[in-house]
């Protein structure tokens, strides 16, 4: 697969995973604003990222959900149960695309049906219908669309950056902004520059970086503190703050300070409605009376060109420095861009009493308010159409009749994507790839625009180089400056979560490390062989000593070794735990009950292959508490206990075993309905039925072939039981226990060893043969006479310290014929009489003995786990290579015995 | 030579660089009535214009660079 797209997989299983939790995190908490951005983030980047394969109907379902949150995140929607369960559905959906990509480098055929079934999906839940929405592909915005007013202004998002020294910006200048943005869709953008007071000894002249500012429409330069005494004077204490208006947009006036930070820097984008507001104090408006007469009428009939004849040749007549002079001036500029909220604004600010207006006006009238403050007034409803250089009365004009694509639409992609392409930061890893997707993007919008040509490629060469400016050149080529939307978010996302001191492996690289570093312990294993080979075959006794030295060094620089590769191995519970939030909400959902998922210790670390084994089996437990022992919530107030169950899921590590607890307070476990079911079923006699203990009889859950609910539900009842949890567990040197009280719920322990790497196993040899027994679960080795052995029906026992241990004839048990061996010959011929040779093991019900033929010495192997046709024989846990070459079964107890 | 230190006024021309402030500042300090010409002034440092908002010397000449004229030459002046 080439390199670019398996980064845009791996990235987006991220993206995917965080837009995820997001979402939960949201429907818990609305006003979480960290959650919100993350999953805009993450929604944001992967439609950028599909954008540049041609995953049309991804880049078209991601970009309609994102919509759908923006309206949320503007606070225009609520974030119900019903649309996070859709959002959900869109990154599920997104989810099964991103596999079909991994495997076919294509998405599916039916992609762009399952897209727009989505799409109409979350069309419906956003109220729109699929009509006025129907060329919303084309525009990155499709807030809900006012049909007839196509304004030129750019779409009102956020509200910028306003400080209060906008007053201090002229009328004149203020105008000159607004009427930039209005006409020729200019982004205005407010930057406050104060370099820092040794700002003159690093050689820079921070006029000059002001100075290189493109469109500069206000710049005023101040002392930041007052000057001292010019005999006092120290004349490179720069004091100097810029403060400026620019109608280039923020970013490219960014670039110009390209080397200073937000301590000395901030450089915003300005929605130009914040500066439509009269300045100057109110005057002498005698002279208006002419114009207050007739202005309601003309306004009322909607006749805008006699209104503003009327309003242009009034401000003639008033001085532009009293309030109402400059509101003619501005009634003007409004009625050329024909921004009826700002007309009417502004007629009320003359002392026009403004009546409901004609059909022009769709939106419902701003309060009316004597506050010259209605910057914020502004309709949060715009389209983001072509400029309108008329100002005639465009009534009737219906959205449908603006072309499909939408150039502005079109330019704001581009100046997002350049924005992007401006935070990469070009000695990060991922930048290429960065850059390479920002320029597909940027040359499928050009081409939509019909503008593509040679240019364009060479400048996406030059991007890829890190010079960004012929390809801005190229996108500001139509139009100059444009708003770029969402600019903020997708820096964040290119700049700020990069780290530079950590890189992506791929975990095949680290497995193959782990195998080799395994190899190396085995290698080394074969030096006190040789050393023995060296001092008995060829009785050089110092050689064998100089090997055992360098033995020695080389065993601990493996095993430091071995730990490295351990801790780059180590994984957090985390990657888990993190799928269960979705679990229980799907689950919870569907089966009407209400539950509280709590996690703990999540950042429990584990060995990458303890956190991939642990996963199925947890996943089983959780949904056995949803489904088995969280109540409904009727049953759950009947009983006296909240209607909202909680099912606790807490990882912790306890030497040299990490620990996980499914803990739920539903109705737990009722042990004389496990021992009728399991007599029902035939699994145990009723005799033994009879003999067990409660604690005993919660074990049965673990036996094969055992369920208890009646009606195989499709949650948990799907053939796959606690048994087999168990048998996975143990496969791995873990256990599983239960504990549950009737009424009050359930605890399902979990523990697996902390790491799988390194095994400290004792070498037991029968019939010829040499096994492993780990050496956990080894309590002692004894040897005793024959005759001690006593012999119990069919079973053999031995007495040990006053304690009756069964003994198990391991030869046996593996089926091996033991009856001739020269070892335990050998054994004999040292004692009197025949002995038995024993491995005392612990197991849950108790000790047991495992008569061997001779044991031999404990053993540092790398056990893995059998493969292929090996994996179904239960009786070995794995195998383990020795330093000689021979292969050594590791035996696994608990199946055998 | 940027900085043409006349009897009662000094003339900036062309690009005044850094090392010019100190010069300036000393030069204000001794001549308090001097005055500044800015007629042929391509552009000024920062640290130079920062010499001239402290002292405010008179300016006997405002300056053809529109620039300067439109941006700097208020900060100067105070108006």
């Amino acid at each position: 697969m080439n390199p670019l797209l398996k980064q845009f997989v791996e990235e987006t299983r991220e993206f995917l995973e965080d837009a995820a939790s997001g979402l939960l995190a949201l429907e818990k908490d609305p006003t979480d604003r960290d959650a919100m951005d993350r999953v805009f983030r993450a929604m944001h980047s992967t439609k950028g990222g599909s954008g540049l394969f041609d995953f049309d109907p991804m880049t078209d379902l991601m970009h309609q959900a994102e919509n759908l949150l923006d309206e949320v995140r503007q606070g225009e929607r609520p974030l119900q149960g019903a649309l996070v369960d859709q959002l959900l559905d869109v990154l599920d959906q997104v989810n099964r695309w991103i596999d079909a990509i991994e495997r076919d480098e294509v998405l599916p055929p039916d992609a762009a049906a399952a897209s727009q079934a989505l799409v109409d999906k979350l069309r419906h839940a956003a109220g729109d219908t699929v009509d006025t929405a129907a060329d919303a592909d084309a525009a990155p915005v499709a807030e809900p669309v006012a049909p007839d007013t196509p304004t030129p202004a750019p779409p009102v998002e956020d509200a910028g950056w306003q400080p209060e020294w906008l007053a201090a910006i002229p009328d004149a200048q203020r105008r000159e902004a607004v009427m930039a943005a209005w006409q020729d869709g200019a982004e205005l953008a407010l930057f406050e520059f104060q370099p820092e007071s040794g700002a003159f000894f690093t050689g820079g002249d921070p006029l000059l970086l002001v100075r290189n500012v493109e469109r500069l429409v206000w710049l005023a330069i101040e002392p930041a503190t007052p000057w001292d005494e010019p005999e006092s004077m120290d004349a490179y204490d720069c004091r100097l703050r810029f403060r400026g208006l620019a109608s280039s947009g923020a970013d490219a006036v960014a670039a110009e300070f390209a080397f200073e930070d937000e301590e000395t820097l901030r450089c915003e984008r300005v929605p130009a409605d914040a500066l439509v507001f009269a300045g100057g104090e109110p005057g002498d408006a005698t002279m208006l009376e002419e114009f207050l007469a007739s202005a309601p009428e003309l306004h009322a009939a909607g006749d805008h060109t006699a209104l503003r004849r009327s309003a242009e040749a009034m401000a003639t007549l008033v001085s532009p420095d009293i309030r109402e002079g400059s509101a003619l001036a501005w009634l003007v500029v409004a009625l050329d861009a024909d921004r009826q909220d700002h007309v009417a604004a502004l007629l009320r600010e003359l002392g026009v009493a403004v009546t409901t207006p004609s059909a022009q006006e769709p939106e419902p009238e701003p309060e009316p308010e004597p506050d010259p403050d209605y910057t914020e007034a502004a309709p949060a409803s715009v389209a983001a159409v072509g400029p309108v250089g008329d100002a005639a009365p465009l009534a009737g004009e219906s959205r449908a009749d603006v072309s499909a694509i939408d150039p502005q639409a079109v330019r704001a992609v581009m100046q997002e994507q350049l924005a992007m392409l401006g935070a990469v930061d070009t000695d990060d890893a991922a930048a290429a790839g960065h850059v390479a997707a920002a320029g597909r993007v940027l040359k499928r919008a050009l081409v939509a625009l019909g503008e593509a040509d040679d240019a364009v490629d060479t400048a996406l060469e030059n991007a890829a180089k890190g010079d960004l400016e012929p390809l801005r050149a190229v996108v500001q080529g139509g139009a100059q400056g444009v708003p770029a939307t969402s600019a903020a978010p997708a820096v964040e996302t290119a700049g700020g979560e990069r780290s530079t001191k950590s890189f992506r492996v791929d975990a095949e690289s680290i497995d193959f490390l782990g195998d080799l570093v395994g190899e190396l312990v085995v290698a080394k294993n074969s030096f006190p062989f040789l050393a023995e080979r060296a001092e008995h075959e060829y009785g050089v006794r110092d050689l064998a000593r100089e090997l055992k030295e360098r033995f020695n060094v080389i065993s601990r620089i493996a095993q430091d070794m071995q730990g490295a590769v351990m801790q780059v191995q180590m994984l957090p519970m985390a990657q888990i735990f993190q799928r269960f939030p979705r679990l229980v909400r799907d689950l919870s959902r569907r089966l009407d009950k209400q539950i509280e998922l709590v996690q703990e210790g999540e950042q429990t670390e584990a060995d990458k292959t303890v956190i991939e084994v642990l996963g199925e089996p947890l996943t089983h437990m959780v949904r056995n508490s949803i489904d088995h022992g969280i109540e409904s919530p009727e049953a759950r107030q009947a009983a006296g206990k909240p209607a909202q169950g909680t099912i606790r899921l807490a990882a912790r590590q306890e030497g040299e075993h990490v620990i996980v607890e499914v803990e739920d307070d539903g109705g737990g476990l009722d042990p004389a309905a496990l021992r009728r079911k399991a007599v029902d079923k035939e699994l145990i006699s009723q005799a033994e039925a009879e003999r067990l203990t409660d604690q005993e009889s919660l074990q049965l859950i673990f036996t094969p072939g055992f369920s208890t609910r009646d009606a195989v539900s499709d949650l948990s009842g799907r053939g796959v039981g606690m048994d087999v949890v168990r048998s996975t567990v143990n496969r791995y040197g873990g256990s599983v226990s239960v504990a549950s009280e009737q009424g009050r719920g359930t605890r399902l322990r979990l523990a697996m060893p902390l790491t799988m790497a390194v095994s400290y196993v004792m070498g037991v040899e029968v019939a010829g043969q040499l096994f492993g027994v780990p050496m956990e679960s080894v309590v002692e080795t004894v040897r005793l006479p024959e005759s001690a052995v006593r012999k119990v029906k069919q079973e053999e026992a031995v007495v040990l310290r006053d304690e009756v241990i069964p003994l198990r004839r391991l030869d046996k048990l593996l089926m091996l014929d033991g009856a001739q061996s020269d070892r335990r010959a050998r054994v004999d011929a040292t004692y009197d009489e025949p002995q038995v040779t024993v491995l005392v093991v612990r197991q849950p019900e108790g000790p047991v003995g495992l008569v061997v033929d001779d044991f031999q010495e404990g053993l540092d192997v790398i056990v893995k786990p059998m493969e292929g046709v090996l994996a179904s024989i239960r009786a070995y846990s794995g195998t383990a290579l020795l330093g000689d070459g021979r292969v050594l079964l590791v035996l696994n107890l608990r199946e055998l015995l | 030579m940027p900085i043409d230190y006349r009897k009662t006024v000094a003339r900036l021309e062309g690009t005044c660089t850094v090392e010019e402030a100190e010069e300036l500042l000393q030069w204000l300090q001794a001549n308090p009535q001097g005055k500044v010409n800015l007629k042929e002034c391509g552009h000024l440092h920062a640290a130079v214009l920062q010499v001239l908002m402290a002292v405010r010397p008179p300016l006997s000449a405002e300056p053809s660079d529109p620039f300067l004229a439109r941006w700097v030459t208020p900060a100067i002046t105070g108006t």
